[in-house]
């Protein structure tokens, strides 16, 4: 009796290990790191910041890691950076970089490269949508993960579209019918067709670029850009960019007349405040916005087309920095920043772009209205590329000179030959002759 | 060594202790008023030259977002000096610069005058009143101004009947809202000094003027402006040097822009320094902005001490 007793005894211990052998494997699956404490810096663009700040409990319950966030607009997270870089404090353990820092980070060795990480990670590396992969490849090597895909987006208002009988704004010149119907139409006093982001700044924004794009024949030349070839020589289209410039220059006249004083958010509120028909935003700087009932006049009435000629895209991209004390754990951070729940939980709550390309088919971010045109505008899209110096491309003295073309201080010739000269002057400035 | 009366000088000589005393008393005054000096001196070096040196040596190197580099000569100078971005910005920052500081030299001036023959419990009041633009940070001003200056909701459009008009964003007339913005707020401070001054005045020589006949105008420009000629050059010194150095107003109002239209130097240094990263650029921007301000303040003191006479 005592032996059959024990014999029973013994095989429920057995079958009761070899059932929960499945659950210890589960839960021991993910690495987690306790006790360790992340720093990121991260962009103050909505969308990529509340993603990462709404997050931290749930970071610190399903890896154990401890996320301290600091944040900063586009000058000030590039400084931070650059300081924490140099002082090798290891302040920061992951930083948000715009792909144009690629080459100056590189070259300081600031940042680490992750290709040993994603080698060991091959099937994330093929998951992710591979347009902003390439933009922060530089010498050969991965630098950064793309965290939120900022692409040049048209939004405009259906209801009132509609009533017009006015096709949606998908090229250049249905937008251009749209400006036209609603400048200076009595049945709509102080409504126009479109609203521009950053014209008082980033000038490019208000549809040269995009324009020069679409003139530019891309066939010859082996460049992706339309600004050097794959040879790193100036293959600037003067013709091209002269027509996009006088494109630019007849469109202002039918753009509210405070556009060019307008930032990013200014140029968001005229439009979800019911001021415009359309405006152009980066899809990050609209985010969810004109759904939230609290701030939005047009909730319901909004749809989004690829901006018309050829759509500019960037990146925010997550970076390990070279000072990091815990590159592995930073590395574990990011891929669980990038998991396809995150993926899809952070487009559907804060509207970040998503990074993984099989989020946007996933029926639940058509919560957003505008995935569709993302997935659309990601095929048809163009970078500006990357040289050591791609930030006096976007910051020094490039793209105020086109704006003097539009605004009409210069001729469009004069323009075009200094813009040309521009780019040869920071392709010689980035180690390549012309 | 010492005995009895006197020393032996380095040349064998005797020195008596007298003598020595009064040696030893004229070196000390020759050495110590460096003494005195040094810590000043040190602080000057330390903060002002060694910086100034320094930051000159970054115009001689291509250093850009912290990554020293080749060694360029003076080719960025000869480069910078004949282009076209300096050239609008040193038109910009002359422009604001005289436009803002002869408006607030103007206004500063009349004001003064006016609170100067306002009597009682007014002038406190007005002269509190007058003084808040000052106090208020320049962002802050920046901000004002720029919802004031907003086409759709602005008080400005609204004032002038346009709705949907705003200096701001004409490039044409962005940098006079800035100008406009400056003298608003910095017109007190120029007020004040001069107020001030007014009442230094000596009474009996203005009574004496207007017993002779003499009107407004004339006492104005023959006894009260020579009076006050001091501070207004000093008023005049202190507005022209941070005329020169607007940065935050135009940073919140305008980014610069549209285009380059309100790009002055310190704007330009930020966005090649700060934006760019392009510390060599920036520096030599820098050295511009310093020999320029250099230049002008030599300009005001020499002519201040030339006035005292």
């Amino acid at each position: 009796m005592r032996k059959k007793l024990s014999r029973i005894l013994v095989l429920t211990a057995v079958f009761l290990l070899v059932a929960a052998v499945p659950f210890i494997g589960f839960t021991q699956t993910t690495k987690r790191y306790d006790g360790v404490t992340l720093r990121v810096l991260t962009m103050q663009h909505e969308p990529i910041k509340q993603s990462i700040i709404k997050s931290i409990p749930r970071a610190k319950a399903e890896l154990g890691v401890e996320i301290l966030v600091d944040e900063g607009e586009y000058t000030t997270t590039k400084q931070k950076t650059v300081n924490a870089a140099l002082a090798k404090t290891g302040q920061y353990d992951i930083t948000t970089m715009a792909d144009q820092w690629t080459g100056e980070f590189q070259k300081g060795k600031y940042i680490v490269p992750l290709d040993d990480m994603l080698a060991k990670d091959a099937a994330f590396k093929n998951a992710i949508v591979q347009v902003p992969l390439t933009f922060t490849q530089f010498n050969g090597k991965q630098w950064g993960i793309p965290f939120a895909i900022e692409m040049t987006i048209r939004f405009y208002r259906t209801d009132i579209l509609q009533k017009e009988k006015l096709e949606p704004p998908t090229d250049w010149d249905k937008y251009w019918k749209i400006v036209k119907y609603f400048h200076k139409n009595p049945k709509y006093p102080d409504f126009y067709g479109g609203a521009e982001m950053y014209a008082r700044d980033q000038g490019y924004l208000i549809g040269w670029l995009n324009r020069y794009w679409q003139n530019y024949d891309f066939k010859p030349v082996k460049t992706k850009n339309g600004f050097w070839d794959e040879n790193y020589k100036n293959c600037f289209d003067k013709k091209a960019f002269i027509e996009a410039v006088n494109n630019a220059k007849e469109l202002y006249k039918y753009m509210p007349e405070g556009v060019q004083s307008f930032s990013l958010p200014e140029a968001l509120d005229f439009f979800i405040q019911g001021n415009a028909a359309s405006v152009l935003l980066w899809a990050a700087g609209m985010g969810n916005a004109s759904e939230d009932p609290s701030r939005s006049n047009v909730v319901g009435k909004v749809a989004a087309v690829p901006a018309p000629g050829v759509p500019f895209a960037a990146s925010w991209q997550l970076t390990i920095a070279s000072a990091s004390k815990n590159k592995e754990a930073a590395w574990a951070y990011i891929r669980w920043l990038t998991t396809p729940a995150n993926d899809l939980g952070f487009w559907v709550d804060n509207g970040k772009t998503p990074i993984l390309a099989a989020t946007y088919d996933k029926p639940e971010a058509k919560k957003l209205y505008y995935i569709g045109t993302l997935k659309d505008t990601l095929k048809i899209s163009r970078n500006c590329g990357n040289i050591e110096a791609m930030e006096d491309f976007y910051g020094g003295d490039l793209f105020p000179t086109a704006m003097d073309g539009v605004v009409g201080k210069t001729t469009p010739e004069v323009t075009a030959d200094k813009v040309s000269k521009l780019i040869s002057e920071l392709l010689e400035k980035s180690g390549h002759p012309q | 060594m010492g005995h009895k009366g006197g020393f032996h000088g380095l040349d064998g000589r005797t020195i008596s202790r007298a003598n020595f005393e009064s040696r030893r008393r004229r070196w000390w005054a020759g050495v110590s008023k460096w003494l005195y000096l040094l810590p000043a001196l040190a602080i000057l070096v330390g903060i002002v030259i060694y910086p100034l040196i320094y930051m000159f040596r970054s115009t001689l190197f291509q250093w850009q977002a912290g990554i020293f580099g080749r060694f360029l000569g003076l080719s960025l100078w000869a480069k910078l000096l004949t282009g076209e971005t300096l050239r609008i910005a040193l038109t910009n920052s002359v422009i604001l610069a005289v436009g803002t500081v002869v408006c607030e030299l103007l206004l500063g001036l009349a004001l003064a005058l006016f609170l100067n023959e306002t009597l009682g419990r007014l002038r406190t009041v007005l002269r509190a009143g007058l003084l808040i633009p000052i106090f208020i940070a320049p962002v802050i001003v920046g901000l004002m101004w720029r919802i004031i200056f907003n086409p759709q909701y602005g008080v400005f459009a609204w004032a002038i009947g346009q709705r949907g008009f705003s200096p701001i964003a004409r490039d044409d007339l962005a940098l006079y809202a800035i100008m406009l913005s400056e003298i608003w707020q910095w017109t007190p401070f120029v007020f004040i000094i001069l107020l001030a001054a007014l009442q230094s005045v000596p009474i009996d020589v203005l009574e004496a003027a207007l017993v002779d006949g003499a009107s407004f105008p004339k006492r104005l420009r023959h006894v009260i402006i020579p009076h006050i000629l001091p501070a207004i050059i000093i008023a005049l010194l202190l507005r022209s040097m941070e005329a020169f150095k607007i940065f935050d107003t135009i940073q919140v109002m305008t980014h610069g822009g549209p285009g380059r239209a309100t790009e002055d130097m310190t704007y330009l240094i930020f966005r090649t320094g700060i934006w760019v990263s392009d510390v060599s650029t920036a520096a030599t921007y820098s050295w511009v902005l310093v020999i320029i301000l250099t230049v002008l303040a030599s300009f005001f003191l020499k002519y201040a001490y030339r006035e005292r006479g």
